[in-house]
């Protein structure tokens, strides 16, 4: 049956499940780490709007450094050396926790969210100062503070300036998860791996992975084009009323 | 009781830009009730002055009474700011409505967030001042489906929704197209008859005479000269005065 075919069809179809169970996995990676990226992205831009002095300073080196070295080198740097400063205050201060019982993935949680965050800086930082300095006074002239004219004048419509990014770096960051197999996280090509290794039908496994992201990533653009449309529904003309 | 007490008083103001200071010591009395225009060439400090007002450019110095509200501007609260700019409104040359609001909830959303009134309330309100600027039938559009002066008109209903102490108004015809300035002064013009303080940056001259009950002339950072209009446009006291007028409008050169 095998025989002279290229691919093992009957391999790929069965291993499907095996490798689908890594989707939960990616998904919370990318969910988890987009939410606090998020709201790193969101301080960081706040910092670096207000030039806040010395926050300034730490938040530019801190996006220089997550944007100028290897996703994957982050990676190890939590895997190695979150465990290592955990260990080494836990003994300082007698914190009593057991370090080796911490899963690898909250280690993948931290460094995908600090490298997301650094990434959504910018793009939260355009996106608030997108929305015309006018529209701020005028909402300060009528007596806001500062947060009430953040969040209902300049959020909902840098919302709608960041979304187009906001969705790229979410499939960006769907797409990342991948290497967080690395450090033997079973997401969806660390369960394709373990899948293919018994009968090194690797080529088909990692089809199936391929074909499972797309799906994914075509669900989810869907997902934020419906999201911008809700979004923008203010923008809609309003000629035939 | 038209200018019986003083609304504002304002006390050696001095605001500078770095090392260059634009108001030097400005001291200002407006009355309750009066339409004060101020009046200058352009770089005089108009909007500068009237931007101190409401704290959106803070002083480095000088003094400033709302009511009862006292205000030292070398060291003032965040909280005497907050106030400052709720017995206050501001018009300003560019419209600045909320782009992502209908012209309805332009009007409101002061009254929602900072007055703390519900939805419901804030939109009947809201109606009302809309009706008084002659808008109540575009309610539901958005600033770009408006023209200029009709925007124009909404953030004069907004201002107004505020029920505020003071209008300070910022040059509000300047960025319009000639054909539709009558039409904000009109509105104007309807406010100041309801007796609310207004303080009015202006180049419309025609405007000043016809409505403003005081004059405010600056120059350089200072004012050189506070005076009715009768007086203003007819008899200035400064020679600076006199050249400012002649410049920008020859006519009153010949006018008895």
């Amino acid at each position: 049956m095998q025989g002279n075919s290229l691919l093992d069809w009957e391999y790929m179809l069965r291993s499907i499940p095996k490798v689908a169970a890594g989707i939960p996995v990616s998904l919370s990676i990318a969910l988890i780490a987009f939410v606090f990226g998020a709201m790193i992205g969101f301080c960081i831009a706040l910092v670096k709007i207000y030039r806040i002095p010395v926050l300034w300073r730490i938040t530019s080196v801190y996006v220089s450094f997550m944007r100028g070295t290897p996703l994957l080198v982050q990676i190890f740097l939590s895997y190695y050396g979150i465990p290592l400063v955990l260990r080494y205050f836990s003994t300082k201060y007698n914190w009593q926790i057991d370090i080796s019982q911490i899963p690898a993935i909250v280690f993948m949680y931290v460094s995908f969210s600090l490298n997301v965050g650094a990434y959504l800086s910018e793009t939260i930082r355009a996106a608030i100062l997108s929305v015309g300095k006018g529209q701020v006074e005028a909402a300060q002239s009528m007596g806001m503070t500062s947060a009430q004219a953040m969040r209902r004048i300049i959020l909902p419509q840098a919302a709608v300036v960041a979304i187009p990014n906001l969705g790229n770096s979410f499939i960006a960051l769907l797409k990342d998860t991948s290497l967080a197999f690395a450090a033997s996280v079973p997401e969806i090509i660390g369960q394709a791996k373990i899948t293919a290794a018994r009968t090194s039908n690797f080529l088909e496994a990692y089809i199936v992975a391929a074909a499972l992201y797309w799906l994914i990533c075509i669900l989810f653009e869907r997902l934020i084009s419906l999201g911008e449309k809700r979004l923008r529904r203010h923008e809609r003309a309003l000629y035939h009323d | 009781m038209r200018g019986h007490c003083i609304m504002i008083e304002i006390t050696d103001l001095h605001k500078s830009f770095g090392k260059n200071e634009v108001l030097h010591g400005i001291s200002l009395k407006i009355p309750q009730g009066s339409v004060t225009a101020v009046l200058g060439p352009s770089g005089s400090g108009k909007s500068t002055l009237l931007r101190c007002i409401n704290m959106l450019e803070a002083p480095q110095s000088g003094t400033l009474r709302l009511d009862q509200l006292q205000v030292d501007f070398a060291s003032v609260h965040k909280k005497d700011i907050l106030r400052l700019r709720q017995d206050t409104a501001m018009v300003f040359q560019a419209f600045n409505l909320f782009a992502h609001k209908t012209a309805l909830e332009n009007v409101a959303e002061g009254l929602i967030v900072v007055k703390k009134m519900p939805k419901k309330t804030a939109h009947a309100q809201a109606v009302q001042y809309l009706e008084k600027v002659g808008l109540i039938d575009r309610a539901g559009y958005s600033p770009t489906q408006l023209s200029g002066g009709q925007q124009q008109r909404v953030a004069i209903a907004r201002a107004l929704a505020m029920n505020p102490k003071v209008i300070l108004f910022d040059e509000p015809t300047s960025a319009l197209d000639p054909e539709l300035v009558q039409e904000v002064l009109t509105v104007m013009k309807k406010v100041s008859l309801e007796g609310i303080t207004m303080i009015v940056v202006t180049h419309e001259l025609g405007f000043a005479r016809e409505v403003a009950t005081d004059i405010v002339f600056m120059d350089d950072g200072r004012i050189v000269e506070q005076s009715a209009p009768q007086v203003f446009f007819n008899n200035p006291e400064q020679e600076r005065t006199r050249q400012f007028l002649r410049q920008i409008a020859p006519d009153y050169n010949y006018q008895i």
